[in-house]
């Protein structure tokens, strides 16, 4: 039996509710969404959404209304589909999407540990894995709807997330061999007097790139919103799995940009804020730095067009993955320069 | 595996393709027309003369309105021996330029939703805004104008026109250096524009593409110059061709377009005479048959019309250039990737209702 | 290569802070000018009975009906092309267009509009209207 003191429940109760738990990324979609509306809108010169909300005329509540609408509508079953996997295949989506989201250590506390839900010292593996399952998912739902336009998304959804992985793995590992373990928390030990995006921009660049890709977002957005299939593999959800689809893209953004600002941009290392204690201040510079990757894989839908699915393969084998090789024998070879400066232990 | 791109789909319109499929090869591409067709040559025998402006100008209504319907007053004048006043093809001029250069902001619109670029979507809409605008101030609608009447045109201009043109036209100059910025120098619009649906010139002779298709190829070929009909020959403007005759070029050429159109306006606007600016038509049409072409924004249209002596016409044909340029789409669309159709098809510039009439 | 990928994104950072051409919509509307062809309008003290608007029309939206002890035209708005040859042609200036464009009905009938309602008066947009004022290329296109 594990034996938990009081103050040890609490904390638990207050992880897994409330930050990083159900809460946090739930509150971090809702943002997203209002945001990549609004900004996307002036980018082409447009308002977004307007009336409803709390302050005159900024649309702060459209999210949770399109949320309360989807939910109050019929769910409407496909009568070929195969059901059992029909019906699964949206509430795994969220469900692994969120998961990663456990294993990402948010700030130090004071007393040695981490604010984190679950300490193990190989949460960087864990988290490659849950990566790794999330294509059998949109496979699978693209499979059982039985229907022209999702099978060939679901192909191009196979395709593009399977060959996207193996840049992102090389990246990772001249990550692991700068700062020696597979340790998350230990990761962002090591960036205390210098980022890794200094010491790695090609990696940087590759792990930007290839998770875009992993999360189809344009340019990369082939498997899903397309003009010559109608929508990709979730064509023919609707009602609360149409949510539950769109959340989970967003929940997947969540991880990604905290894995980017964890890996590159030092985690939660900034100089202390006065008059906050130090767990606070950690938390409060880790979510500024997601907030501007996420900011920049945003303003990636505006900004470019949409690739074609052999273009897009062919960027992922013939030019990723070279820089990524190039960024590890890189690593290796001014071995003698960064050891010093990397910190931690 | 047989696909159908039916009649409702996001990005074709009004069109129904029945592609045949192997992966994501497309193997062969069969249009099927027929959607939007409304018998406008069968309408048009039953409506006098002036009261067809309104229908024939629905051939092509939400875009290019004014270069439909000249050719058509063009034939009617041609057979009443009517001569217009120089005031009044001054201001026809000004109206079917103007309407070509909102022709091909619609056209780079739909070319950006082609390969997913919202972006260049909304800023090209906002800029044919302006331009509909001042065809506002002119004639007193936005889209379908019924503007030039046998004999003229129908309004004046009215006061303070010039200025506000050219305050318009310059800030639409401006803006195209953001879409050449934009657009056509971004990275990933030429991946996906570029060696894509290449036409050679000799294939496009002997296939009869007309427009700006056409000099993409590199064939210099455009009635304005060929045979000058209204004023077009006082003006000093240049024909823009193309060198591959891909994707790239076919959005370069309407782009480079835009810009002459612009030229051609101010110069009009500048030069334009006083006096009058209608002459009454005789409402009986007497025996004759004529054939005229107007250069329009998606190429040359072509009319025959046939008068037998009554208030009726007897026989009017159209030859629109859209009905033209379909051949082209089955022709480039063999072995190409699923993805290269949207692009091929709207760079082509085909609209439903021209093909249908 | 890479000019072309870093430019654009840039550029559309820059459009961020530019001012939105659309305008917000029910609060605020669009100004049309005084030639717009909007719904046509019967003067009934004009008319003259002398069916010329229903020669004209070429969708047959107009006709003659008897209302009280007079011939007056009847409108059809599901038929109008609002090309106004009929406005051209009337010759004592009986009908005129004018710029409303915001009406509906729920049935087709009750888009035929008898003499009485062929000339009730327009009625009044909202308060605020505006129309394209300054062009600037750095700040962007503002209504005022």
């Amino acid at each position: 039996m594990i034996e938990l003191s009081l103050a040890e429940i609490v904390e638990l109760i207050l992880k897994v509710l409330i930050f990083p738990g159900v809460a946090f990324p739930l509150l971090f979609a809702v943002i997203a969404i209002w945001f990549e509306r609004k900004f996307l809108a002036r980018i082409m010169l447009r308002i977004g959404p307007l009336h409803v909300g709390p302050f005159s005329r900024t649309g702060l509540m459209q999210p949770i209304a399109d949320f309360i609408k989807l939910i109050q509508k019929e769910i409407i079953v496909p009568e070929n589909a195969y059901k059992f996997l029909y019906n699964l295949a949206p509430i795994l989506a969220a469900l692994v999407a969120s998961l990663s989201v456990a294993f990402i250590p948010y700030a130090p506390k004071p007393d040695g540990g981490y604010w984190v839900i679950f300490y193990t010292p190989l949460s960087l593996l864990i988290i490659l894995a849950i990566f790794t399952a999330r294509p059998f998912i949109m496979v699978g739902a693209g499979w059982a709807s039985n229907s022209k336009y999702c099978t060939i998304g679901a192909l191009r959804a196979a395709l593009q997330l399977l060959a996207y992985e193996v840049p992102i793995v090389l990246s990772l590992a001249s990550i692991v061999i700068m700062s020696r373990s597979f340790d998350l928390a230990r990761i962002i030990e090591s960036q205390s007097s210098i980022w890794f995006i200094i010491l790695q921009p090609i990696g940087f660049i590759v792990i930007l790139i290839s998770m875009m890709a992993e999360l189809s977002r344009r340019p990369f957005d082939i498997p899903m919103a397309e003009q010559e299939l109608v929508f990709g593999w979730p064509t023919e959800y609707t009602g609360t799995q149409f949510a539950l689809v769109m959340v989970s893209e967003y929940y997947d953004l969540c991880a990604v940009a905290s894995l980017i600002t964890l890996f590159f941009l030092g985690g939660w290392m900034g100089p202390a804020i006065p008059f906050v204690p130090p767990m606070l201040s950690g938390i409060i510079w880790f979510l500024l730095k997601m907030a501007i990757v996420t900011v920049v894989i945003i303003m990636g839908r505006g900004i470019y067009p949409r690739l074609r699915i052999d273009q897009l393969l062919d960027a992922g084998w013939t030019v990723l993955i070279p820089l990524a090789t190039i960024q590890i024998l890189i690593t290796l070879v001014t071995a003698q320069w960064w050891l010093p400066l990397v910190g931690g232990g | 595996m047989k696909l159908s791109m039916g009649p409702q789909h996001p990005i074709t319109g009004h069109f129904r393709f029945i592609l045949d499929v192997d992966g994501d090869l497309v193997i062969k591409l069969d249009p099927d027309i027929g959607y939007t067709h409304r018998g406008i040559e069968k309408l048009a025998e039953k409506r006098t003369y002036l009261q067809n402006l309104p229908v024939i100008e629905r051939t092509n209504s939400y875009c290019d309105s004014v270069g439909t319907m000249l050719g058509y007053l063009e034939a009617v004048e041609e057979i009443l021996g009517l001569e217009v006043p120089e005031r009044g093809k001054y201001l026809r001029v000004i109206a079917a330029e103007l309407n070509r250069i909102a022709s091909h902001l619609y056209f780079l619109s739909l070319g950006a939703v082609a390969t997913g670029f919202e972006t260049m979507l909304m800023w090209t809409i906002n800029d044919r805004e302006l331009v509909l605008d001042l065809m506002e101030r002119l004639s007193g609608q936005r889209i379908t104008y019924t503007y030039p009447i046998m004999g003229g045109v129908r309004f004046d201009m009215p006061d303070g026109f010039k200025e506000e043109a050219i305050k318009r036209l310059d800030y639409l100059e401006k803006r195209i250096e953001d879409y050449y910025t934009m657009a056509a120098k971004n990275h990933t619009f030429k991946m996906r524009m570029m060696n894509v649906g290449i036409l050679k010139p000799s294939d496009a002779i002997r296939l009869g593409i007309v427009g700006p298709n056409l000099r993409a190829s590199g064939v210099k070929a455009d009635v304005r110059k060929d045979e000058p009909y209204e004023v077009y020959d006082r003006f000093d403007f240049v024909i823009p061709t193309g060198k591959n005759g891909d994707s790239y070029d076919r959005v370069g050429m309407r782009l480079k377009e835009i810009e002459q159109s612009i030229s051609i306006v101010r110069q009009a606007v500048k030069d334009i005479p006083k006096g009058a600016f209608k002459k009454w038509a005789p409402y009986v049409v007497p025996k004759g048959e004529a054939y005229t072409r107007v250069e329009s924004a998606r190429g040359e249209f072509g009319y025959y019309l046939v008068g037998d002596g009554g208030i009726k016409p007897y026989r009017l044909k159209l030859s629109p250039p859209s009905f033209r340029n379909l051949i082209a789409l089955p022709h480039l669309c063999r072995n190409v990737p699923l993805g290269d159709v949207p692009i091929i098809f709207i760079t082509l510039d085909l609209i439903p209702m021209d093909v249908d009439r | 290569m890479v000019k072309d990928v870093i430019v654009p994104f840039f550029l559309g950072f820059y459009h961020a802070f530019k001012r939105t051409f659309t305008i917000k919509h029910p609060f605020v509307r669009l100004k049309w000018t005084e030639r717009y062809r909007g719904r046509v309008v019967l003067n009934v003290d004009r008319c003259v009975s002398c069916r010329s608007c229903v020669n004209i029309c070429p969708n047959k939206a107009l006709e003659m009906v008897v209302y009280k002890k007079r011939l007056l035209p009847q409108y059809d708005a599901g038929r109008c092309c609002f090309c106004n040859l009929c406005v051209e042609v009337c010759p004592t200036m009986a009908l005129s267009m004018s710029p409303e464009v915001e009406w509906d009905e729920y049935t087709r009938k009750g888009m035929i509009r008898p003499p009485d309602r062929f000339s009730e008066p327009i009625k009044p947009v909202a308060e605020k209207t505006v129309t394209v004022k300054i062009l600037d290329k750095r700040r962007g296109v503002a209504h005022r």
